[in-house]
């Protein structure tokens, strides 16, 4: 494991310095064709939703702004244990979402986002294709992912915030398998909690030059009487990926007394 | 808003899932829109997990008052060719906000338009 990491670690640092000294090169044209080298669908390119989609929210196309999270309209199966969970929760987005207190980890205690909510949040996103590892390297935290092709998962992995991620092609698509997560993430921003049983697949398919789409499967049996899909569409993004969005407990203290607190305070 | 003479505009929107903020909205007066025509810039704040917008507007008495407006993060406005240097302390600029529901003097911004007409947009128009 440690040859594997430093493995990883030192293929990063090539990949990143490549990218930095892509990045000014002119993007190829618009109407281009997405190519697949060998068997290998080429997913190059920064990723993000798009301006006018304002960043995406949900996996669920049936409800985008999470108005039916926890109602009898929720297509979502839930535990009786999940959907407790869920409605202990105090999210900043959903049909009881608050201001101010969010129980949301990400919000009160910078914990990573998780997978696969961290491509709900509008930041950036990266394929680094190498045979053996696809990276995938994200604006928001900044952090990384390395994805272990064509092999099975470790045995018995031990529960970590990014899980144990194996991935294969299957034609264009590129499919990610993962287990091993703990249970302090949420799937998405109304709260919807797993366990460490979570399995999550991600399959990600560049549906033309400047599209990327992701379907997502859920299987959780503790959280979930069944496994549910989800999907969001991403575009190319020309903006650039310099600008990371990194976490700081300060700053996420001095936004909330200098703005939260003036703004929820009772109307004078 | 508590100075009535400060409205340059007021325009009814539609409440719609086009301001993305990384968390609800609620504390805002997101069915209207309040903008002044000439808002000074004092400071731009740069962080995670929004930026914040300060400005003063100065009434025909010449009271001046000073705001303060949420806007999205670095990493969202980059890609909205928003940079360090697009928006500067001293800009005199035409700035459009939904105001906060409890009448203090906070917003959460929507675009700036310069004497130009150069329009910088935090979030996508509808």
């Amino acid at each position: 494991m440690r040859n594997l990491l430093l493995h990883s670690a030192a293929a990063l640092l090539g990949v990143l310095g490549l990218s930095a000294a892509l990045a000014g090169q002119t993007k190829p044209p618009a109407s281009s064709k997405p190519a697949v080298q060998g068997n290998v669908p080429d997913l190059s390119g920064d990723w993000g939703a798009t301006l006018q989609s304002g960043g995406g929210n949900s996996f669920l196309a049936s409800d985008p702004n999470y108005k039916k999270v926890g109602t009898p309209e929720d297509e979502v199966p839930y535990t009786p244990w999940a959907l407790a969970k869920l409605h202990s929760e105090k999210p900043e987005q959903g049909p009881n979402a608050t201001f101010e207190n969010t129980t949301d980890p990400r919000i009160k205690y910078c914990d990573p986002i998780g997978v696969p909510r961290i491509y709900l949040v509008p930041t950036q996103f990266r394929f680094v294709q190498t045979p053996d590892i696809v990276y995938i390297l994200y604006q928001y935290g900044p952090t990384w992912r390395p994805i272990l092709m064509n092999r099975p998962h470790r045995p018995d992995p031990e529960p970590t915030w990014w899980g144990d991620s194996v991935g294969k092609y299957e034609g264009d698509t590129l499919v990610i398998d993962s287990i091993g997560f703990n249970d302090k993430t949420w799937l998405d921003h109304s709260g919807r909690p797993h366990s460490e049983d979570l399995h999550v697949v991600e399959r990600f398919r560049r549906v033309n030059h400047d599209t990327l789409q992701l379907d997502v499967t859920f299987e959780d049996p503790k959280a979930y009487t069944k496994p549910w899909t989800g999907g969001k569409t991403f575009g190319l993004q020309h903006g650039g990926f310099d600008d990371a969005y990194s976490c700081s407990m300060s700053e996420y203290m001095h936004f909330q007394q200098s703005v939260v607190d003036p703004v929820v305070a009772p109307k004078k | 808003m508590r100075k009535a003479g400060f409205f340059a505009v007021l325009l009814l929107f539609s409440m719609t899932s086009a301001v993305m903020a990384h968390h609800g909205t609620a504390g805002y007066d997101m069915g209207n829109m309040t903008a002044f025509d000439k808002a000074t810039i004092t400071e731009i704040e740069w962080t995670n997990p929004h930026g914040q917008i300060h400005f003063d507007v100065t009434d025909d008495k010449g009271v001046v008052e000073h705001w303060t407006l949420e806007a999205p993060p670095p990493s969202m406005l980059a890609p909205r060719e928003w940079t360090r240097k697009s928006l500067q302390a001293g800009d005199v600029v035409k700035i459009e906000f939904h105001a906060a529901k409890n009448g203090s003097p906070f917003g959460i911004i929507q675009r700036v338009t310069f004497p130009d007409g150069k329009i910088l947009r935090a979030y996508p128009d509808r």
